[in-house]
């Protein structure tokens, strides 16, 4: 494995996403069964920043789940870069829900964990030179030496995003990463994502249930309607890029906002 | 020149906490609990002098601080209660040794394989529901009169607990920690050294704390039941009840009480320098 610089990418398929007829079901306790996720075909182009907008149980933890490999899905196929996805592969780095990092490490030892697992972990010395990049692309610079426990819960957030990116992936999937985090915090943190994406190239999907911050950050949004989890939406983000507090006041930021929630709402 | 200027310690990731600092603040932290433990003891020691006073009781059944204090200090001059004491200590500290370490390699086991835990876990469960204490005079025919009888019972004492606490905390983990060593590739080997392993040291230790004091009740009760070859303190607490010598008596449980103290001490001191980490969550 190699750890490149962040650069933009050449290569513009190697970050595309397509999900074919896509269905996952679950068998709860009482053997009813659940289909989380409904024949459901998405493709991403590289590159992309694709938010997934949803109440809570509507499935899209679980879409994320199976592109991540972590699930596969009861029916249908997952593809990143053209290749089927059959387990979790090192051209995905993931930020969950919450944070998670290992309290027992550093911040830098957090940041390096994915890189130094496996049977064949990264070289000891790049690995720690990346990290020291990242530290400062997530402005944490100096403080890799502290414990999660010394930090904010934003900066152990950002923690957790430079740790999804230390194996330089070219998809970047995010679970609500922002969802704990109070709303000064979280448009700090909405700035600091847009601009790691735009150095990194990465294609994103971001999971989230909040609307303006769906819009703040996308190209792209998909709205899921619950039970049986299915897209009821795919709606392109026109706002004109760099976003910055400015975006918020703009009538289509607005408008784009209300066609959304019409759309939950359904 | 700004370059010059920036200190090399912004960029230069700092490594754990000096050792020499933790260490101080260690033997503060001893300090303070010994000075602690002391100032209970002389609280203890007057509440105790106040209630045989005012209740006026027959020595013979309750003796007086100052007595029990006098003949504490004869015993300890003695090399009796000293061979006694090491008997007894060996005891404690073998069975603990033994019950923990077969109790930490079970819950290891159990917590990588679902299929062991199904298999083997009613049998454990069976296994704690069993009185151990009624176990020793099988112990004593097994083992003979000597420390090792001892020290199977208090393995036996120590096992389960260890066993289920590391079991509990080994499984402690959330999913998405579990996804994320997932997604890292990580190897079993590596799950359980970087993940599952640090998690159940809180439990694990948790489990210490409650059955070191155990390991004393083990000693003492297995000596009252069969001690032939070897004295320890707690056939001392036989021979003095038989002499009437009440005095003696209590003497022996003050030490007795002091090593619970002490090993206390030792094994909550432990928890502070390997659990460093988890200082905020409550250690």
């Amino acid at each position: 494995m190699t750890l490149a610089q962040s650069e933009p990418r050449v290569d513009t398929f190697e970050g595309s996403i397509t999900l074919r007829d896509v269905t996952m079901e679950f068998t709860t306790r009482d053997r009813a069964s659940i289909r989380a996720v409904d024949t459901t075909s998405l493709t991403i182009p590289s590159g992309q920043f694709v938010s997934v907008l949803g109440p809570s149980g509507c499935g899209k933890s679980t879409l994320l789940r199976m592109i991540a490999g972590l699930m596969p899905p009861t029916s249908g196929s997952v593809s990143i870069g053209g290749e089927p996805v059959s387990g979790p592969s090192r051209k995905v780095g993931i930020a969950f829900q919450t944070p998670s990092l290992l309290e027992w490490y550093t911040v830098a030892e957090n940041i390096a964990l994915p890189a130094r697992m496996g049977r064949r972990p990264a070289d000891k010395r790049s690995v720690e030179r990346r990290v020291e990049e990242l530290l400062a692309t997530v402005k944490l610079a100096s403080l890799g030496g502290k414990y999660p426990s010394e930090l904010s819960g934003g900066m152990r957030q950002r923690v957790a995003i430079a740790r999804s990116l230390i194996t330089d992936p070219a998809v970047i999937l995010m679970d609500e990463p922002f969802g704990a985090l109070d709303a000064i915090t979280r448009e700090h943190m909405h700035d600091e994502l847009l601009s790691i994406w735009r150095e990194s190239g990465a294609t994103v999907l971001f999971i989230t249930h909040d609307i303006a911050e769906a819009v703040y950050l996308s190209d792209r949004i998909v709205v899921m309607s619950p039970r049986p989890g299915r897209i009821v939406a795919d709606i392109a983000n026109e706002l004109p890029r760099p976003r910055s507090s400015a975006t918020r006041a703009l009538p289509e930021f607005t408008r784009l906002a209300s066609e959304l929630r019409v759309h939950i709402n359904h | 020149m700004t370059e010059v200027l920036q200190p090399a310690a912004t960029t230069a990731p700092r490594r754990l906490p000096a050792p020499s600092r933790s260490t101080a603040r260690t033997s503060t932290f001893v300090l303070r609990r010994i000075l602690t433990v002391l100032a209970y003891i002389l609280v203890a020691l007057l509440l105790w002098q106040v209630f045989i006073s005012v209740f006026d009781v027959d020595p013979l059944l309750v003796p007086g601080p100052i007595p029990v204090l006098q003949a504490l200090g004869t015993q300890l001059t003695s090399p009796v209660i000293w061979s006694a004491a090491w008997v007894t200590f060996q005891e404690a500290i073998f069975g603990f040794g033994i019950g923990a370490t077969v109790g930490m390699v079970i819950a290891i086991a159990l917590a990588e394989s679902r299929t062991l835990y199904r298999l083997v876990n009613p049998y454990i469960v069976a296994f704690q529901a069993i009185p151990k204490v009624a176990l020793t005079p099988l112990f004593i025919v097994w083992f003979g009169f000597g420390i090792w009888s001892k020290v199977v019972l208090i393995a036996t004492f120590t096992f389960f607990p260890v066993m289920v606490n590391m079991y509990q905390g080994l499984r402690s983990t959330t999913s998405e920690e579990e996804e994320l060593m997932r997604v890292s590739h990580a190897t079993r080997w590596q799950r359980f050294r970087h993940l599952r392993l640090y998690r159940s040291l809180p439990y694990l230790f948790a489990a210490f704390e409650a059955s070191f004091v155990l390991c004393l009740t083990g000693a003492v009760l297995a000596e009252l039941l069969g001690s032939g070859t070897s004295v320890g303190l707690g056939t001392l607490v036989q021979m003095y009840t038989s002499t009437y010598n009440m005095a003696g008596l209590f003497g022996i449980i003050t030490l007795l009480s002091l090593f619970g103290v002490v090993f206390d001490l030792i094994v909550k001191g432990t928890a502070r320098v390997v659990l460093r980490w988890n200082r905020s969550s409550g250690h």
